[in-house]
């Protein structure tokens, strides 16, 4: 049988895309079988997954205002720098993708690493851990 | 958001509902359709409770809260003490003061039991009656129509939604139910229910399995009232999301905060509105003191269309639309003395973002 081939939208980042492929502040490509979504934010470029951690609505349709995205189905935000999500309904980060820039081509190729943070918080607390509030990551993250 | 603020204390979660907490929309939509799995309910994914160390107390009834002490006492007569308290005991249906209403084939729809019940007692039903023509008993004919069952709904308004909506919509709204083969007896009211039996005020009987009745909510304050919380038709807070005894939030259903855009203050019974105020007040409660100042959106879902709703209007002068109801592409907007009070949008998504970030950056015109 004939190998299954999924459809995919937009180019594939992998590959590399030049900058002038941006024809607005966002760009909607794919890495191997996952839709990752680019967004130009002066001169630097944010790349994370193309559908809310809600249900999965098309962030490509959505709003950016500043470094944040609002989904267009029910109007959940996240932090593109961070993946986190800033406004319910979504409650779960996007994943958030490295970006690597090579002369005026831009590659996507992995997933940055992420922790969620209510598991560190705990289990640093379980560690007795010494260190404590200069591990305080995100609690300056910016608003939407 | 406690966690992800990076608190470390204890934190105890007091419910007395039988279930975790779920993604309460999907229960008058896809869940009560059959269209959504179960692992797509819960609200915590898998082992989320434990992990980050919330120790979460189904099944608990609250006798009161003793704010000197700053403890909840909880049947059974254990004392929890608190730092900082977040009420958010949400609202629980009307029931309707009419005769049958009391029948296992006459259900609200509020939790993930009555939900299954609704779903149970569907097994094998050819018709349903829908009680209450807004948000939840719409929802829920569209739910219903989904699994094939009969649909009639009753209710007292002459048009559907028309009380938040207006009336175009509203007549839009009819329409949309009325393709998809929903009956209406509308500026109409059940007057009795036995057994298969309803019988209208108008004096007609219908034949029905089941009756989903959505006739309204009403927020749960008993606690807050008798912990001696200032009430001004619900918990009256302040931009912090805090009541009048420091140290305790309020959040959801039960609280009315200083809604910056309008300049009122309003109560919203709608789910994105609850969990914004908890994530306002968690963080609050860890000291940030950050207004809260999201602009209320609602959605609700009927067969394939979603309806967006930003901003807040209990009454209005003028309603604007903007594009055609039959294009199924449109957006009104509903305003008071030439001010856009709130919008309410079909297949608009973005504009329907843009009116939200206008209203909350005071823009909007």
């Amino acid at each position: 049988m004939a190998k299954e081939k999924a459809e995919h939208n937009g180019p594939d980042l992998a590959q590399g895309i030049a900058l002038s492929a941006f024809t607005s502040e966002t760009l909607l490509g794919h890495v191997d079988d996952q839709d990752v979504l680019l967004v130009r934010f002066g001169p630097e470029i944010f790349a994370v997954d193309a559908h809310c951690s809600h249900y999965h609505g098309p962030l490509a349709e959505g709003l950016v205002v500043g470094e944040s995205i609002r989904c267009p189905w029910h109007h959940a935000c996240f932090d593109l720098r961070t993946g986190e999500a800033t406004r319910a309904p979504a409650l779960t980060p996007l994943a958030v993708w490295e970006v690597e820039h090579e002369g005026d081509r831009v590659f996507v190729r992995r997933r940055r690493e992420q922790t969620k943070s209510w598991v560190r918080s705990a289990l640093v607390n379980l560690a007795t851990s010494s260190s404590s509030a200069e591990e305080r990551q995100d609690s300056q993250r910016p608003r939407c | 958001m406690l966690r992800r603020q990076d608190f470390r204390g204890s934190i105890v979660m007091l419910s007395n509902d039988s279930a975790l907490p779920v993604d309460r929309p999907n229960l008058s939509k896809d869940y009560l359709a059959g269209n959504a799995p179960e692992d797509w309910l819960p609200l915590g994914l898998g082992s989320f409770y434990a992990e980050a160390r919330i120790d979460l107390r189904l099944n608990t009834e609250i006798l009161s809260i003793d704010t000197k002490a700053r403890n909840v006492i909880i049947t059974g007569g254990g004392i929890i003490p608190f730092d900082s308290l977040l009420l958010a005991t949400g609202a629980e249906p009307v029931k309707l003061p009419i005769p049958g209403a009391d029948q296992p084939h006459v259900h609200t729809l509020r939790s993930l039991a009555d939900c299954r019940a609704i779903i149970e007692s569907l097994n094998g039903a050819r018709r349903a009656i829908v009680i209450g023509a807004s948000f939840i008993g719409l929802e829920a004919a569209a739910a219903l129509r989904r699994r094939d069952i009969e649909v009639h709904v009753v209710a007292p308004e002459q048009r559907p939604m028309e009380r938040v909506l207006g009336p175009d919509v509203g007549k839009f709204v009819r329409a949309l139910h009325e393709e998809q083969g929903v009956s209406f007896h509308l500026s109409d009211t059940v007057a009795e229910i036995d057994g298969k039996h309803a019988t209208l005020k108008s004096g007609g009987v219908l034949e029905t399995d089941v009756v989903v009745v959505g006739v309204g909510v009403r927020p749960r304050l008993g606690l807050a009232e008798r912990a001696g919380l200032s009430l001004e038709r619900g918990v009256s807070v302040d931009r912090y999301l805090e009541t009048s005894v420091a140290g305790i939030y309020a959040a959801g259903d039960i609280a009315r905060w200083p809604d910056p855009y309008s300049g009122e203050n309003i109560r919203v019974e709608h789910w994105v509105v609850a969990e914004r105020q908890g994530q306002t007040a968690a963080r609050n409660m860890l000291g940030q003191r950050e207004a809260f100042d999201a602009v209320p959106f609602f959605w609700s879902q009927h067969y394939d269309l979603r309806i967006n709703y930003v901003g807040h209007a209990e009454t209005w002068d003028e309603i604007a639309l903007d594009s055609s109801i039959a294009a199924r592409d449109c957006l009104w907007r509903y305003k008071r003395n030439g001010r856009v009070l709130a919008v309410a949008s079909i297949y608009r998504d973005l504009a329907s973002l843009q009116a939200e970030l206008d209203m909350e950056r005071n823009l909007m015109r």
